[in-house]
């Protein structure tokens, strides 16, 4: 019974059913074992089962080492429902092109999450050894975390702004949404176990968000100047108060801590409002603001 | 994990593909063959070693079967051709921090020796 609580202790925060599963079935086995030996060694039943469970350390630790390690598993839908949801809540407001939009966001957010996956790329680049000063595969597997998560957010940007700004004609919508992609897949990306080979403070959930940060505000400058993009409408949806809540709730959905998430949330609107000081449009018109809350209402 | 970017864990996954470059273990066993033939010098926290172990397979260092083993289903490792090569590129670094943590240390000692 003991044995019971001290695995179910390790394997409660495991999200994958699967690796659970083993994990539950490996660590009662290594259990049974250690039980084993010590019992031929001369010792009681009932301290032989103590001592094993002594040996593999405190369940505590176990299963944060577990939790660490279950993070690319987690297929992030609470983040994609949650973007989701805003799409939808814009569509019931009358954006038009917002329910394409959801479909499309679900669709990019999938494959982005693939591309994420594709091991092939670490493969690739051991393979190659192109670079001189690169010796051995674990360089470059120490290398490729700090590329990849700018890479594959750029690349989800790229290709999500020209399906929808460039080829559905979305405007401020496609682009709004382009953006909530690349940012996603950003985090998504830093989150990839091949940082566990590193130090970077982007494994840190504090160096991540501001990292994402980051790339939202340079994504947000860019989008500032690109010519005859409005983002009066957006600026009518997107007021502070949703701001804070949607990024805060994007960064809780990866286990972030809440004063983390706070502070990110508040450097995320600082960024916006320098983007929106810098397009001209940092007080929209008052007629606007009343459109946007009978609309709300 | 963020062990395995430390010291102790590169030796820990340096002393897992080791270990299974020689035939199938399950986590027990490794266990037991890297205490035993260091003579005890070795003694990998036996709860952290299946998270290893996980993500090795996850980076698909070691893949995985289960086998029935005295009346037990076992989870039972093996090393890929990628876990070889990567066990060739942790070798060469351990061997060279080796040579460079005894080239410090001759070093030091001789300037002992020379001010004795």
């Amino acid at each position: 019974m003991l044995w019971d609580d001290y695995v179910e202790d390790i394997t409660e925060h495991i999200r994958s059913r699967s690796r659970a599963r083993e994990v539950r079935r490996e660590v009662r086995d290594h259990l049974l074992c250690l039980r084993d030996q010590f019992s031929s060694e001369g010792m009681l039943p009932a301290d032989a089962e103590a001592k094993a469970m002594e040996v593999l350390g405190p369940p505590a630790v176990l299963a944060r080492h577990f939790h660490d390690l279950d993070r690319p598993h987690r297929p992030l839908w609470p983040v994609a429902v949650t973007v989701a949801g805003l799409l939808w809540a814009l569509g019931s407001m009358g954006v038009p092109g917002a329910e394409t939009g959801t479909a499309v966001f679900l669709l990019v957010w999938s494959c982005a999450w693939g591309l994420v996956h594709l091991r092939s790329f670490s493969s690739l680049l051991h393979a190659l050894r192109a670079h001189r000063t690169i010796t051995s595969g674990v360089d470059w597997a120490r290398l490729i975390p700090r590329a990849w998560p700018f890479a594959g957010a750029g690349a989800a940007f790229g290709v999500s702004f020209a399906l929808l700004y460039g080829l559905a004609g979305l405007a401020f919508f496609g682009i709004l949404l382009a953006a909530a992609v690349g940012v996603a897949s950003f985090i998504a990306a830093a989150r990839y176990p091949w940082l566990a080979e590193d130090d970077s403070p982007l494994r840190h959930p504090l160096g991540t968000g501001v990292a994402a940060v980051g790339v939202l505000v340079v994504m947000i400058l860019v989008m500032t100047f690109i010519p005859g993009a409005n983002f009066a409408p957006a600026y009518q949806f997107l007021a502070p108060g949703q701001h804070l809540t949607y990024v805060a709730m994007l960064h809780l959905s990866f286990g972030a801590s809440i004063p983390a998430s706070g502070v990110i949330a508040a450097l995320y609107f600082s960024g916006a409002c320098v983007a929106d000081w810098l397009s001209g449009r940092l007080a929209p018109p008052e007629d606007a603001q009343t459109e946007a809350t009978l609309s709300v209402e | 994990m963020r062990n395995v970017s430390k010291a102790s864990g590169r030796r820990l996954v340096l002393l897992v593909l080791g270990v299974l470059r020689d035939g199938a273990l399950h986590g027990y066993a490794i266990a037991r063959r890297i205490t035993e033939d260091s003579g005890g010098v070795f003694q990998p926290g036996e709860g952290l070693l299946y998270p290893l172990l996980h993500e090795l397979e996850e980076q698909g260092s070691i893949r995985s079967h289960w086998e029935d083993a005295e009346g037990r289903r076992r989870k039972v490792y093996t090393v890929t051709p990628q876990g070889r090569g990567r066990y060739d590129d942790e070798l060469a670094r351990y061997e060279a921090e080796t040579r460079a943590t005894a080239a410090v240390l001759a070093g030091t000692e001789g300037h002992s020796l020379a001010l004795g």
